[in-house]
């Protein structure tokens, strides 16, 4: 016994010491375990830990984040609450419980927790900032701003701020509005721990909000290397990625949602996507799923607000406002959340107004203020406009939205722009181009006004503002802000911007399709108060190209039809992934989409080229309802979406059809459309029609690519079978044949010039000016510079007696520094005259004889104008 | 008071430009010669490019612009070596008077260090040996003009009294140019020609290639990498082809040989002096524009313009008769 005794009294002390370190070494793991992001194991490791008394504040900061970042909510506000309880002074318990109690809602029992832990050395500034959250979010500002300035003064007074407490200093920097402070402070906390993923998320999530994304990227990649499954950093690397990477974005957001189902942010996220596609019963669904884990969350409030609003549900919008604004009446984010959301689905008039009510709850809302100032500008009200971007810019030198905005504003005030007022329009166009495009743009504006107005029986409110931009980068300004922005032209009801033909690669952009495309927008925009879905518009503005001009708007190209037959997209070609191609696994077979969802096709594409495939899909839809319903039906369709009908109820008005049975019989047609065409096929005869006519053989290389032209005719990009057709038939002498297949290829090309050149020449030869000009014209849309072709088209125009035009071509000429000025002059003296402009006429041969004064046919027509 | 300054600064500028006009040396009896000197191109494609801007420039003198076939030189290949230069210009001294105009074109590849150099076979001549060999000709007015690289370079060392410039490039681009294909094809057909005076002027020869340069790039949406520039008299080179800053010897030199027209019929003579009175009317009124309102102007010109018509119809019915 004695020996007994002896042993344990001996070794005791060891037994304990050696638990103690194996407790030590099991806590250091699990606390690595739940940096690293194997929650679940951490929580085996720390929860008996806490519940056995640790109130080490990384065991207990471990096990919090740990059951947040599994969706573990429930759990962890029940057992943080009892710990706390059980163990009141112990802080970073209490800062837990504050915590989880602040993340599902219960506002009142965080404080009580947070108040608690405030003193603490170790865990109060994170108190202290959480508290301030809180207040902030439940409406005392006022006292949220003490407490966010106490923080950044105790920093200041303080040498050696522990690392940790960093991301709080920095986060009530930008809660201040120091921004510029707060990103020095946050370089300093990831500098002093490297391993800190929060601190690289916080970091991220400031350079997100002053839109360098790029960044901001950068420090999610940093975050998920130490955490590869932080949802937090999925979230908000997948929030960066939404406008610019969109498969790649769901990629990140599939896995927050498969790391932590029930993450509010990020159901509030796909909300936005949701809302943004116009599907707001899912956007609904989503908003739901965020309050279920904090049922008095505001921003949800604030989104489900909008859902309502968008939706034209007055009682329930009136109803989620008056509930946020009841808890927080300084919620401005709820009318900011309204105005960002009436954005992005186009009501440009709807923002201004949320945007102005948020700043009537807090003025110093420097985004709602930025909000305004841009969408004053799209609604044409320039000079507010301008008043709130200054406004906003001056308070936040590092808004790029404002700045760049405001920049590109400075360069209209320089005169860098000419200003043009044409019958209808408002125009701006850069100095060194403008008076060159400016005869072609008028006249397209005024003929595409005309038009359109006429067919929709539609006349859209003024002022109508129209803006091109030689350099892509000022267009992506005026468009949205930023740079990135892969379209070529937008709308916004009353404003509509492009990029000008010298912003593009030569023979591959028609500007003019473009144009009229963006026009139409105004009509189907105005004439539906913006309710139209994005899809139809689009489709409509597709569909009105091909109804402007032979050729122009969209056809069946290669990918379209890969789409439609169902077709697996081709492999990378370097045989590897590129930089965001997903892996074979998760890669989406491409499709149409139906109705209900086509939206989602231009606003989240689940694969490379599925916006331009949305366009087609959209465009054929409007070509098939104007076939099978006839074009009333299109315009009762708007009537109805103005009239605030959903999509099916739309459908079934005016088409007596569901949704689901217009997909079937559309998909049926246009898969007859594709059926009879073989790519594989088209390859082998293009093939062997282009070696017969090297070889010289005319009639064999006719046979194989006019079976090609005819198998496929709307195939008209690169190595088409049209062109070298024409070849063989010109090489075989055969100029109607040229000219008729030539004739045929420029109704599915809009970018062709050469060939709308040659086809003009073909058919003047044959005696057809008229067809001769207007294959010239349509060259003019896709090289406006080209002096010859003007020259060409308005001796064509002149001879025709079509005086406009002539005088339309004189006059770019002139605008295009002609080296025979004289001849122009003189050449648009005669157009005006004979357009009945005897003054006009007198001053342009003026003009011609000033220069050469003894240009004798200049000096007779003088002589007949005095008559 | 400063409507009246304005005006001064104006009326001393006319009285500037008709000085300038006078001091020049009178055309009388004038011929003009001119030397091509093709040099090497390098590569199959630029030989060929060259090849067919020198016999161009030699078709279009001879062909269209008036000039005797044996009063136009053109060196290619070997006949390009300086000893060949040289006799070349031997030549031109027993050919050129004092009255007459010297045009040379410079076609290939240049270069520019402290001076300009054309690439030739053998060892090249350099701006200022050029510049002394056209001294040594002793004509009235001399024209350069070279398609080259660099070819601004020519502006610092052969500049002169009496002497246009045209340069393809700054001395500093090294890039092959496009501007001689603008500018050939602006002598061909008179298509520079912008005041229908059936004579194309250094000015409006510069001019048309300008623009022509300029939408070429345009047309390819590629940034402009050549710049031509222009000098007169001596004076610093200027790539502007604004009216207001043309430099009057460009204006009124002409890349035409010049031809005197004599005419036995006094009363046509009679005809064409009063014309040629009307003529001088309308340019003095031109000198004048910025100086008058715009309706002003107009109506004096249009004036004018119609005496000149009515004086056309009478020297053409006279001719007739």
């Amino acid at each position: 016994m004695k020996r007994s005794a002896f042993t344990i009294f001996v070794l005791l002390p060891l037994l304990l010491l050696s638990c103690a370190a194996l407790w030590q070494s099991d806590s250091t793991r699990a606390i690595q375990a739940a940096r690293t992001g194997e929650y679940a194991s951490a929580v085996r490791t720390l929860e008996p830990l806490v519940a056995n008394g640790s109130s080490d504040p990384a065991i207990v900061n471990a096990l919090y984040y740990s059951w947040i970042r599994q969706g573990e909510y429930a759990k962890a506000r029940e057992r943080f609450d009892a710990w706390a309880m059980a163990r009141p002074n112990s802080a970073p318990v209490r800062l837990a419980a504050g915590r989880i109690n602040h993340v599902t809602g219960n506002y009142a029992a965080a404080l009580t927790h947070l108040n608690a832990a405030l003193n603490s050395p170790d865990v109060g500034i994170a108190a202290s900032f959480e508290k301030a959250v809180i207040l902030e979010e439940t409406g005392k500002r006022e006292e949220a701003e003490m407490i966010y300035n106490r923080i950044t003064e105790n920093f200041l007074n303080t040498p050696n701020t522990p690392p940790r407490n960093l991301i709080y200093v920095a986060g009530a920097m930008t809660a201040t509005e120091h921004f510029q402070e707060a990103n020095n402070v946050y370089r300093t906390a990831v500098k002093a721990e490297p391993q800190n993923a929060e601190a690289w998320v916080a970091w991220g999530e400031l350079l997100t909000k002053k839109y360098r994304e790029t960044d901001a990227i950068e420090n999610y990649k940093e975050a998920l290397k130490i955490d590869p499954n932080m949802p937090e950093a999925h979230l908000e690397y997948a929030r960066n990625l939404s406008s610019t990477e969109v498969e790649r974005a769901e990629e990140e957001f599939n896995t927050v949602i498969e790391t932590n189902p029930k993450m509010p942010a990020a159901h509030l996220f796909a909300a936005t996507q949701f809302i943004e596609s116009e599907q707001y019963m899912k956007a609904m669904d989503s908003i739901n799923k965020a309050l279920e884990v904090n049922p008095n969350m505001a921003e949800a409030f604030s989104m489900a607000a909008t859902v309502s609003y968008l939706q034209g549900k007055t009682d329930e919008f009136n109803k989620y406002k008056d509930k946020v604004l009841a808890a927080n009446p300084q919620y401005s984010k709820l009318y900011y959340t309204l105005a960002d959301s009436a954005v992005s689905v186009r009501l440009y008039r709807e923002a201004v107004a949320f945007a102005r009510e948020a700043l009537k709850i807090n003025p110093r809302d420097w985004d709602s203020m930025t909000v305004l100032g841009i969408n004053l500008q799209r609604i044409g009200e320039e000079k507010e406009g301008t008043d709130a971007l200054e406004g906003a810019f001056a308070a936040d030198n590092l808004n790029v939205l404002a700045g760049n905005t405001l920049n590109l504003l400075d360069r209209f005030k320089r005169g860098e722009f000419i200003r043009i007022q044409s019958p209808h329009f408002e125009i701006k166009l850069e100095k060194k181009e403008g008076e060159a495009l400016r005869p072609y743009v008028v006249d397209l504006l005024e003929k595409a006004y005309k038009t359109l107005t006429a067919k929709y029986n539609f006349t859209p409110q003024g002022p109508l503002s129209f803006e091109m931009f030689p350099d892509h980068a000022d267009f992506e300004v005026r468009a949205v802000g930023l740079m990135g922005l892969g379209a070529l032209g937008v709308c916004f009801g009353n404003l509509f911007v492009m990029d000008s033909p010298t912003a593009k690669e030569l023979d591959h952009f028609n500007w003019g399709s473009t144009l009229w495309h963006e026009f139409t927008h105004i009509i189907t925009l105005q004439m539906t108060d913006n309710r139209v879905p994005r899809w139809f518009s689009e489709g409509l503005s597709v569909y009105e190209e091909r109804k402007a001009y032979p050729g122009w708007g969209d056809d069946m190209k290669l990918d379209y039809l890969r789409v439609i037959k169902q077709i697996p997209p081709p492999a990378s070609p370097r045989g590897g992934r590129g930089a965001s191609e997903p892996p074979a696994e998760r890669r989406v077979t491409p499709k149409l989409l139906p109705i209900s969802e086509l939206n989602d096709g231009f606003m989240h594409p689940k694969y490379p080229g599925q916006v331009l495939v949305s366009y087609y899909q959209a465009s054929m839809v409007a070509d098939y309802i104007e076939m099978k319903w006839g074009f009333p039906a299109i315009r009762n369709m708007l009537m109805l979406y103005k009239a605030g009908k959903n999509t099916e109820q739309v459908f079934r008005e005016a088409l007596n059809v569901s949704l689901e049975g217009f997909d079937t019989e559309f998909m049926k047609w246009i898969e007859a459309k594709a059926a009879p065409i073989d790519p594989a096929k088209y390859g082998k005869l293009m093939t062997a029609g282009v070696e017969a006519l090297e070889a010289g053989d005319s009639d064999k290389a006719i046979v194989s690519l006019k079976e090609a032209v005819e198998m496929y005719p709307e195939y008209t990009d690169d190595n088409n079978a049209w062109e070298p057709l024409a070849e063989a038939y010109l090489k075989k002498g055969d100029k109607p044949a040229a000219t008729d297949v030539l004739k045929r290829y420029l109704t599915y090309s809009e970018v062709a010039f050469p060939s709308y050149v040659k086809l003009s020449e073909l058919l003047e030869e044959a005696g057809d000016k008229a067809g001769a000009a207007k294959a010239l014209e349509g060259a003019m849309y896709v090289r406006p510079m080209d002096l010859k072709g003007h020259s060409k088209l308005g001796s064509l125009m002149l001879e025709l007696k079509q005086y406009g035009n002539a005088a339309r071509e004189y006059e770019t000429m002139i605008a295009l520094k002609t080296p025979d000025r004289a001849s122009a002059y003189y050449l648009l003296a005669q157009a005006y005259l004979g357009e009945g402009k005897r003054p006009e006429a007198r001053k342009a041969v003026l003009n011609a004889l000033d220069i050469a004064p003894s240009y004798e046919p200049a000096q007779k027509l003088l002589v007949e104008i005095q008559k | 008071m400063a409507l009246e300054k304005e005006e001064g600064i104006g009326m001393k500028h006319r009285f500037c430009l008709c000085l300038i006009v006078l001091l020049f040396p009178v055309i009388a009896q004038a011929n003009s010669s001119a030397l091509i000197i093709q040099g090497i191109g390098g590569s199959e494609e630029l030989e060929k490019k060259f090849t067919k801007w020198g016999t161009g420039t030699r078709d279009t003198l001879v062909k269209e612009m008036g000039f005797a076939s044996e009063r136009v030189f053109l060196l290619t290949g070997d006949a390009t070596r300086k000893e060949s230069i040289l006799k070349t210009f031997e030549q031109l001294k027993q050919q050129i008077k004092p009255q007459d105009n010297f045009l040379l074109f410079l076609i290939g590849h240049g270069s520019f260090d402290t001076d300009y150099k054309l690439n030739i076979m053998g060892a090249d001549l350099t701006g200022t040996e050029y510049s002394k060999l056209i001294d040594s000709l002793n004509a009235a007015r001399t024209v350069i003009v070279s398609s080259t690289s660099s070819s601004g370079g020519m502006f610092e060392t052969m500049s002169g009294k009496n002497r246009v410039i045209i340069a393809a490039s700054r001395s500093g681009e090294k890039e092959d140019t496009v501007f001689y294909e603008y500018f050939l094809a602006g002598l061909k057909g008179a298509a520079a020609d912008e005041d229908k005076d059936k004579k194309i002027s250094v000015w409006e020869a510069f001019k048309y290639a300008t623009a022509g340069v300029d939408r070429s790039y345009k047309e390819q949406t590629h940034l402009l990498t050549e710049h031509a520039g222009l000098s007169a008299a001596g004076t610093a080179a200027t790539a502007s082809t604004s009216e207001q800053e043309a430099p009057v010897l460009a204006r009124v030199t002409s890349l035409n040989a010049e031809r005197t027209v004599t005419v036995s019929d006094p009363k046509l003579q009679a005809l064409l002096d009063q014309k040629k009175a009307i003529e001088q009317n309308i340019e003095a009124l031109r000198l004048d524009k910025n100086l008058l309102p715009e309706a002003e102007y107009d109506k004096r010109l249009e004036e004018l313009v119609l005496q000149l018509a009515r004086k056309n119809q009478e020297i053409q019915e006279q001719q007739k008769k």
